[in-house]
C-alpha cells in the first residue's frame, strides 16, 4: 500500500521581499549614474559644477522630464509612444495660435487638446488592435503635418509673453519654475501609480497583458489612460518650450523624441514594459540633458561628442537595468 | 512601489519646502551675471572667451566659418570654442543657456541662429547675462538690434541680390530659355525666403525661363540628392537648369544628375564651399555666390572682442552698423581661381576696420 504522494508545498515562512544591498544599489543606479556623470563633467571642466550652471541644466531638462514621464507610463504598459515629440511641436503652435483668443485658459486648453489626441491614439490602439508602435508612428506623421499646415510652416511669435512668464521664474532663486512643475508631474504620477491599484495594473499589463486580462484588470482602460497622460504631458512640455523660446514652431520639439526614449531607458525602465518607474525617467532625463548640453560645453569636439553620447547611453542602460526583472529581451 | 514613492515624496517635500521658504525671483541666484545696463568694464584681452556656434561641421561652409574664427582667435592669442548643434533649434537654445550660466563677463558669442525664431531667446539670454553677442543670417525683421546693448551687431547678406545673381547666371547658361527647378532652403529662414524672392525677380526679368517646380531640401546635400532624383523623374528632359539656395544642395543635385547620366543641366548655388568651387573650376557647375565664410567666423568674434576689451565702445557703433548687409561675390569659371583658398586677413578684423564690408543697413 502506498499513499499517494502529493507534492506538498513546504510551509515555508512567508518570504519577506527584503531587498539585498545589491538590489537596493540597482534600484538607485539611475541616481548613481547621474552623480558619476556630473562628477566626470566637473573633472573635465571645474567651471561646470556651479549653482548657476546646474540651474541652467535643470531648466533645460524640464520639458524632457515631462515628456519622458508621460511616455514612461506607456512604456510600463509594454507599449511605446513615438508621437510625443511631434504632438509637443503641434502643441507649441496651438499655444501660440490660441493665446490671443483664449488668454489665461490657453494652457489648460492645449493640455486638454493633446490629452484628447492621446486618448484617441489609445482608443485606436485598443479597439482596432493596432500595435502602439504603428498607431503612434502614424500619429507622429499626422501631427507634424497638421503643425506645418496650421502654422504656415513657420514659427509663430508669442503675442503675450506674460502668459508664460511664470514658467521662467525661479523658486527660491535657484529652482527654475519649469523644473518645479516637472517635479510635480513626476511626483503626482508616481503617487497616483503608487497609491492606487493603477500602478499594479500598469505593471501587470507590461509583464504579461494576457495574464492581466485573465486576472480581471481593466487592461484597455488603463492603456487608454496611459496614452491620454502621455498626450497631456506632451502638451505641458510644449508650454515649457514656448516659455523659453517666446514662439511656437512646427518642428520645435521634433528632436526630443529620441532623447525622451533615451531618458526612459537610461532610467532603467525596461523598454519591454513592466519593470521601471517614473522617477527613474526623471533621473534618466537629467543624465541625457547633462550629456546633450554638458559634453559640448566642457569642450568635447562635436565629432567625438556623438560617439561619447552613444557610448554613455549604452553604458548607462547597462548600469541601470535590473536584469533580474527581465526574462525576455527584444 | 516602495521605491517609487519614497524618493518622490522626498522630491516633493524639498519642492514644497522651497516654495514655503521664499517667493519667486526673476533670475537665478549664484550667477556672476552682469546686469545688462551696467557699464562694461574692459576685459583683459587674455580673459576674453570666444565662442563660435554653427549648425554642423559637416557643412563645409560652416566648417570654414569656424576655421575663420580660429584664425581670428590665433591672431589675438586666444582659442575659439567651436560649438555645433546639428541644425536642432532646441539644442542650440540649450547650449546657449548653459554657456550663459557660466562666467559671462568677457564672453563673446558669434552665433548662427538656426532660424529666425531662434534669435530672440538667444538675444535676451545674452543681454540678461551680459555676454557680447553677434548674430548672423537669421533674425526676425521686427527685432531691433539697437534696443539691446549687448547684442552688438547682426550681419546678413542681401539674399534677394544673391538669389537674383545666380538666377541670372543660370538663365544665361541655359541660353535664356527653358525649364528650371529650384531647391529651397529651410523655409523658416530669412535666407531661404529672400534667395527665392531673388530667383522670382530673375524669372520676371527672364520671361522665357520657366520654373517647373520648387521643393525644399533644407539646405542639405543628402536631401537635395533625393529631391533632385524625384524631380528628374518627374520632369525629365524639360529640366535645363537647377537653382539651389545653397551650394550643399547644388552639390547634391550634381550628384543626382551624375547618377542619372545627365550632363546638360546647369547648376547654381550660394556659399562658395570648396567642392562647389572645384565643380565650377572643372565646368560641371555654373556659378555660386561667396559670403566669405572664414571672414564671417572671424568678424563676429572680432566685433565682440573689440568691445569686450574696450577698444571699441558699444555705443560708438553707428546704428547702421548694428544690422547690416555684408559684401558678397559672384563666382564663375572666369574668376573662381581667386576664391579657391580663401584666407582671412588680419586687417579685416582690426577694431577700426570692422564694418568696412558693409553694403548698407538692413532696411
Amino acid at each position: 500500500m502506498s499513499t499517494p504522494v502529493l507534492a506538498q508545498p513546504a510551509p515555508d515562512t512567508p518570504v519577506v521581499a527584503r531587498p539585498t544591498v545589491g538590489r537596493r544599489l540597482t534600484s538607485f543606479m539611475p541616481l548613481i549614474a547621474l552623480v558619476v556623470l556630473l562628477a566626470a563633467l566637473t573633472v573635465v571642466d571645474p567651471g561646470f559644477f556651479t549653482l548657476s550652471s546646474l540651474t541652467a541644466a535643470v531648466r533645460t531638462a524640464a520639458p524632457l522630464v515631462v515628456l519622458a514621464a508621460g511616455a514612461t507610463v506607456v512604456v510600463l504598459c509594454g507599449g511605446i509612444d513615438l508621437s510625443i515629440a511631434a504632438l509637443c511641436s503641434l502643441a507649441t503652435v496651438l499655444f501660440a495660435l490660441w493665446l490671443p483668443d483664449l488668454g489665461a485658459v490657453t494652457l489648460a486648453a492645449v493640455v486638454a487638446a493633446t490629452a484628447l489626441i492621446g486618448l484617441l491614439q489609445g482608443v485606436a490602439h485598443v479597439l482596432l488592435r493596432i500595435p502602439s508602435f504603428i498607431v503612434t508612428l502614424g500619429g507622429m506623421s499626422i501631427y507634424a503635418a497638421i503643425a506645418l499646415v496650421v502654422s504656415d510652416a513657420g514659427p509663430i511669435p508669442l503675442s503675450d509673453r506674460d502668459a508664460t512668464h511664470w514658467l521662467t521664474l525661479y523658486l527660491a532663486g535657484v529652482l527654475p519654475m519649469a523644473f518645479v512643475v516637472a517635479l510635480l508631474v513626476v511626483g503626482v504620477v508616481s503617487l497616483v501609480l503608487g497609491l492606487t491599484p493603477l500602478g499594479s495594473w500598469v505593471r501587470a499589463i507590461g509583464y504579461s497583458e494576457s495574464a492581466a486580462r485573465l486576472a480581471g484588470s481593466p487592461v484597455d482602460l488603463v492603456k487608454v489612460g496611459a496614452f491620454t497622460l502621455s498626450g497631456a504631458c506632451a502638451g505641458l512640455a510644449a508650454v515649457m518650450l514656448v516659455s523659453r523660446n517666446f514662439s511656437g514652431s512646427p518642428t520645435m520639439a521634433d528632436n526630443l523624441l529620441l532623447p525622451a526614449v533615451a531618458a526612459i531607458v537610461v532610467g532603467g525602465t525596461a523598454i519591454t514594459g513592466g519593470h521601471g518607474s517614473v522617477w527613474r525617467s526623471l533621473a534618466g532625463a537629467l543624465v541625457v540633458t547633462l550629456l546633450r548640453v554638458g559634453l559640448p560645453i566642457v569642450g568635447v569636439p562635436s565629432a567625438y561628442e556623438q560617439i561619447l553620447y552613444g557610448a554613455i547611453i549604452v553604458a548607462a542602460v547597462a548600469l541601470t537595468l535590473d536584469r533580474s526583472k527581465l526574462l525576455v529581451i527584444k | 512601489m516602495k521605491f517609487t514613492s519614497r524618493p518622490t515624496a522626498a522630491a516633493l517635500g524639498v519642492a514644497l519646502a522651497a516654495a514655503v521658504l521664499t517667493g519667486c525671483t526673476e533670475t537665478a541666484a549664484g550667477g556672476g551675471a552682469a546686469g545688462g545696463g551696467e557699464a562694461a568694464a574692459a576685459c583683459d584681452p587674455a580673459d576674453v572667451q570666444l565662442v563660435g556656434q554653427v549648425r554642423n561641421e559637416s557643412n563645409p561652409y560652416e566648417a570654414s566659418w569656424l576655421d575663420g574664427g580660429d584664425a581670428f582667435a590665433e591672431q589675438v592669442g586666444l582659442t575659439q570654442e567651436r560649438l555645433t548643434y546639428d541644425g536642432d533649434s532646441t539644442r542650440q537654445q540649450e547650449q546657449i543657456s548653459q554657456l550663459l550660466a557660466g562666467d559671462t563677463e568677457c564672453l563673446v558669442l558669434n552665433v548662427l541662429p538656426n532660424g529666425d525664431s531662434d534669435t530672440p531667446p538667444i538675444v535676451e539670454g545674452a543681454q540678461a547675462a551680459g555676454a557680447y553677442l553677434v548674430t548672423q543670417w537669421n533674425k526676425p525683421a521686427d527685432l531691433d538690434v539697437t534696443e539691446y546693448d549687448h547684442w552688438l551687431s547682426h550681419i546678413t547678406y542681401d539674399g534677394v541680390a544673391s538669389g537674383k545673381q545666380i538666377g541670372d547666371a543660370l538663365a544665361e547658361a541655359i541660353g535664356g530659355s527653358g525649364g528650371i527647378v529650384a531647391l529651397q532652403g529651410i523655409l523658416d529662414t530669412g535666407a531661404a525666403k529672400d534667395r527665392f524672392a531673388g530667383l522670382e525677380e530673375s524669372l520676371a526679368a527672364n520671361p522665357d525661363v520657366e520654373l517647373l517646380d520648387d521643393q525644399t531640401a533644407n539646405f542639405s546635400r543628402a536631401e537635395a540628392l533625393e529631391v533632385t532624383k524625384t524631380l528628374l523623374t518627374k520632369h525629365g528632359d524639360d529640366i535645363k537648369g537647377i537653382w539651389a539656395a545653397n551650394d550643399d544642395m547644388a552639390l547634391g543635385a550634381l550628384e543626382a544628375l551624375q547618377q542619372a547620366g545627365r550632363d546638360d543641366v546647369a547648376v547654381v548655388g550660394i556659399d562658395a564651399v570648396p567642392d562647389a568651387l572645384t565643380a565650377i573650376e572643372d565646368g560641371t557647375m555654373t556659378a555660386t555666390v561667396s559670403s566669405d565664410g572664414p571672414w564671417q567666423g572671424g568678424i563676429g568674434l572680432a566685433i565682440g572682442y573689440c568691445v569686450a576689451t574696450g577698444e571699441l565702445a558699444a555705443e560708438d557703433i553707428a546704428d547702421e552698423d548694428r544690422a547690416w548687409f555684408a559684401e558678397q561675390f559672384l563666382i564663375r569659371q572666369d574668376n573662381v581661381a581667386d576664391f579657391v583658398s580663401p584666407e582671412t586677413s588680419a586687417e579685416d578684423f582690426a577694431c577700426d576696420n570692422l564694418f568696412s564690408r558693409s553694403q548698407g543697413a538692413i532696411s
